[in-house]
């Protein structure tokens, strides 16, 4: 079921309703009797309602064309309703989206209305300003249909506003609405691939500038996913390539890089970047050793990277290497050797290192000075191949069969509890039974259990 | 749940009123439903009149402290109202009565807002929703909560939340009037909760409409058996990576993930399993021969206490902690027996536990 087509719930016929906004819109921008909006549409309305009360119903098509005429020239000025008192705001708003949604050219006047919205500041409240036209810039998107293409417009017009405010809250409030709806969205306004790439990268830009660089980031991974193959060379797609890429590398908490190679827009950066591709191969597959080697020959501002970012790059490496070394290690044991080697770190600051890989999220393990090294425990594999699926394979069917065995076993025990023990109300039977399960676990157990009954049986006895 | 499929944006409440000394607030507003109070609101629904098409009631829950942006449904109750084409009447005295009523039974759920059966809104909704988000008896300052819930039999249970906003320009205008804005919500629910709604949902089926509670062991047979289709389902997947098949995309996170998760199982030698195992049986044996012992101490001592001093011989003992019951008490006689009795009806049920407690 849909949801319902109207949240706008007002009673009265259209030419009342036009004739009140307008006589609102002529008090706000406090122009004379007779020279307003009113005055403009009163021969237009009274028409209309003439027709609408008239015996012989007239065509519904002309008096359609009229309540255009009079809505064209209500919108035409209502942007003088961005200076009215902000307690007036959203109602005054919302009775005019209200007579614009009966509109065939409902979308028209809607992307008029936006325009006020997003492209000038709520003169009449400095503070609530951006959450005033947040909250009719919503009502709009909510009241077109999902499937309509406006919708689109009017998001973006949205991300206009929440990136001009300094107001962390909407974006706060949009983050977790957007995860499962983007999706949603592309498929269902129809988005072409250059849409759907600038709607991706219009989130990346409001998210950057409100500080979440981990969600621009994975708004930027979308948007590369948009670029058709054929066109995956062109300058566009190649400068987002370039920021996906930069933004990755130098954003501390990514340390994945999968996902990114397989792009062809990157893939394409290859020729046209050679600098850059090298490093994002370094970074996925590679050691520190590579990295340093790369450096010889290419200082970080040759590929575009500012200076700033050497630090944190060299920090990331390392503690990749430290994954891969990880992985990779025999017997799941590390020693502090062979970690300072590849880092290139005096061997007192393994540990340190370590920590900070295990708090990356990329090993886990225990520390053990004694013997100076390394326990994996678990390690994150940088390059994911069929080995590792084999690997899940085989703990999968361990885990399997030993919960069949479980389900098995107290399966058995349930059923031989319902024929010997529902006749019988004493635990005792129930008791005995479940010591001579234990009897076969633990044989000294058992013996100390012999002499139970008899101690039991003395008392009684007695 | 299918309300899902049409999307919506609530970014920031409308500008509202605001409690005396604090900044009105356009924080964005989340809805929190606990399952009672949607049982409550079903149920009143399945009760209403064959003409009514819809039935309202009153929601009751608390605001968080900090902005009151998030409110939490707790629970609801029925009012009566009805409605023709051109009025609507709600039983105001009514609702008022229960609310203070309730309010005495839980003077920490506040009036949040009300419900309605139907998905439907139209102008009665814009009216009612004004009463309740109207001064004096209703939420203001605080924007009042509008819960729909589909009951249509036949299909799905859909949940919706809004507030609402004003329209119009003119008081007369707005005060019938209402622009309801939608807000998220989630439905909400602990463990026990949803073992209880698990058990409902078992008797659905059911021609009889009865369904028995089950027993510990069973929800763990229960549970391996969702862990082992999970299971069976991950591994359907993996074995398709493996095998290279076309409809299963190699996922590296996905793998990632798995292999992440799989490693959290200890890695230790089955001996030293064994070995806990054991050690563990006979640290538990050890504590129940140990209970044992202490209670045949006690049972003795207390046999020892009751016993009859005054009666010589060892034979009489015997005797009279065999027949046992009222032929010791009156042999005991005075005070002393009267005690003697207690102790020795305990005494009998205790002869047995000590044997069926094993």
């Amino acid at each position: 079921m849909p949801a319902p087509a109207n949240t706008l719930l007002i009673e009265g016929s259209f030419a009342e309703l036009a004739d009140e906004l307008a006589q609102y819109i002529d008090t706000v921008c406090k122009s004379e009797a007779g020279s307003g909006v009113q005055s403009l549409i009163a021969p237009t309305l009274g028409e209309i309602r003439e027709k609408e009360q008239a015996e012989e119903p007239a065509e519904p098509a002309s008096i359609q064309t009229q309540k255009d005429e009079v809505l064209k020239k209500i919108v035409g000025k209502a942007a003088v309703l961005n200076t009215a008192p902000e307690k007036e705001f959203t109602a005054a708003y919302n009775l005019l989206i209200h007579l614009s949604n009966q509109s065939p050219s409902r979308d028209m006047f809607l992307n008029r209305i936006c325009s006020y919205l997003s492209e000038q500041p709520v003169a009449s409240s400095a503070q609530f300003g951006p959450s005033l036209a947040l909250t009719t810039l919503t009502t709009i998107f909510n009241i077109l249909p999902n499937n309509s293409e406006s919708r689109y417009h009017v998001f973006m017009a949205i991300l206009k506003v929440i990136r001009s405010t300094s107001n962390n809250a909407a974006f706060d409030a949009l983050t977790p609405q957007l995860n499962t709806n983007v999706p949603k969205w592309v498929v269902a306004w129809d988005l072409d691939d250059e849409d759907a790439r600038s709607l991706h990268v219009a989130i990346a830009d409001v998210a950057a500038a409100s500080g979440d660089h981990d969600m621009s980031y994975k708004y930027l991974l979308h948007g590369l996913e948009t670029i058709p193959s054929d066109s995956a060379s062109e300058a566009e797609s190649r400068d987002l390539a370039k920021r996906t890429l930069v933004a990755a590398l130098s954003n501390p908490t990514i340390t994945d890089f999968n996902p990114l190679i397989d792009r062809e827009a990157i893939q394409a950066l290859r020729d046209s970047d050679s600098g850059l591709f090298d490093l994002l191969n370094i970074f996925a597959s590679d050691d520190y050793a590579a990295y340093t080697e790369f450096l010889e020959s290419n200082p970080l501002t040759s590929i575009d990277l500012p200076e700033s970012a050497a630090e944190m790059l060299e920090t990331k490496i390392r503690l990749l290497t430290i994954a891969s070394l990880a992985a990779g290690a025999a017997n799941r044991s590390l020693p502090y050797s062979t970690i300072s080697e590849a880092l290139q770190i005096p061997k007192e600051d393994v540990e340190m290192w370590m920590i900070d890989a295990i708090r990356a999220g990329l090993v886990e393990g225990k520390l053990s000075q004694l013997k100076q090294e390394f326990l994996v425990q678990r390690a994150t594999y940088r390059v994911f191949g069929p080995k590792q699926w084999s690997e899940i394979q085989g703990r999968l069917m361990v885990w399997q069969r030993s919960l069949e065995g479980v389900l098995s076993l107290v399966k058995s025990e349930r059923e031989k509890f319902e024929r010997e023990g529902a006749g019988g109300d004493d635990m005792q039977q129930n008791g005995e039974r479940r010591f001579g399960g234990y009897r076969g676990q633990g044989g000294r157990g058992g013996r100390n259990q012999n002499h139970q009954p008899r101690e039991v049986d003395f008392v009684g006895g007695d | 749940m299918a309300a899902n499929e049409d999307t919506f944006l609530h970014l920031a409440r409308p500008l509202g009123p605001a409690p005396v000394g604090t900044q009105p607030s356009t924080h964005p507003l989340t809805v929190i439903v606990q399952p009672q109070a949607l049982l409550s609101v079903l149920d009143h629904s399945t009760r209403r009149p064959p003409d009514q098409t819809r039935v309202i009631g009153t929601l009751l829950g608390t605001r968080s402290d900090a902005d009151d942006s998030t409110i939490t449904i707790h629970s609801s109750f029925a009012v009566g109202h009805t409605e023709t084409t051109d009025q609507v009447e709600v039983d105001m005295e009514y609702q008022k009565t229960m609310l203070d009523l309730h309010k005495k039974g839980n003077p920490k759920e506040v009036l949040v807002g009300w419900y309605a059966t139907s998905s439907e809104l139209n102008t009665f909704s814009a009216l009612i929703q004004n009463f309740y988000g109207g001064q004096g008896d209703g939420t203001w300052p605080y924007p009042a909560v509008h819960m729909t819930v589909s009951t249509e039999a036949g299909k799905g249970v859909e949940v919706r939340t809004y507030i609402s906003a004003p329209v119009g320009v003119t008081p007369e205008r707005a005060a019938d009037s209402a622009a309801f804005i939608p807000v998220p919500y989630e439905i909400r629910y602990g463990e026990a909760d949803r073992s209880g709604l698990e058990m409902l949902a078992a008797a659905k089926d059911r021609e009889d409409r009865t369904v028995a509670t089950i027993t510990d062991i069973e929800s763990l047979e229960h549970a391996l058996e969702d862990i082992l289709g999970m299971l069976d389902r991950v591994g359907k997947y993996v074995e398709g990576v493996i095998e290279e098949e076309d409809d299963t995309l190699p996922n590296t996170s996905l793998g990632q993930y798995l292999l992440n998760a799989l490693a959290l199982a200890p890695k230790v030698d089955p001996a030293d399993i064994e070995k806990d195992f054991n050690n563990h049986i006979q640290d538990v044996l050890a504590v129940s021969y140990l209970a044992n012992t202490i209670r045949t101490q006690m049972d003795l001592s207390n046999r020892l206490a009751t016993a009859p001093l005054t009666m010589g011989g060892p034979e009489s003992t015997s005797l009279a902690t065999k027949e046992e019951g009222g032929q010791q008490s009156q042999r005991g006689g005075g005070q002393r027996g009267g005690r003697g009795r207690g102790g020795q009806q305990r005494e009998q049920r205790d002869q047995r536990e000590p044997v069926s407690a094993i």
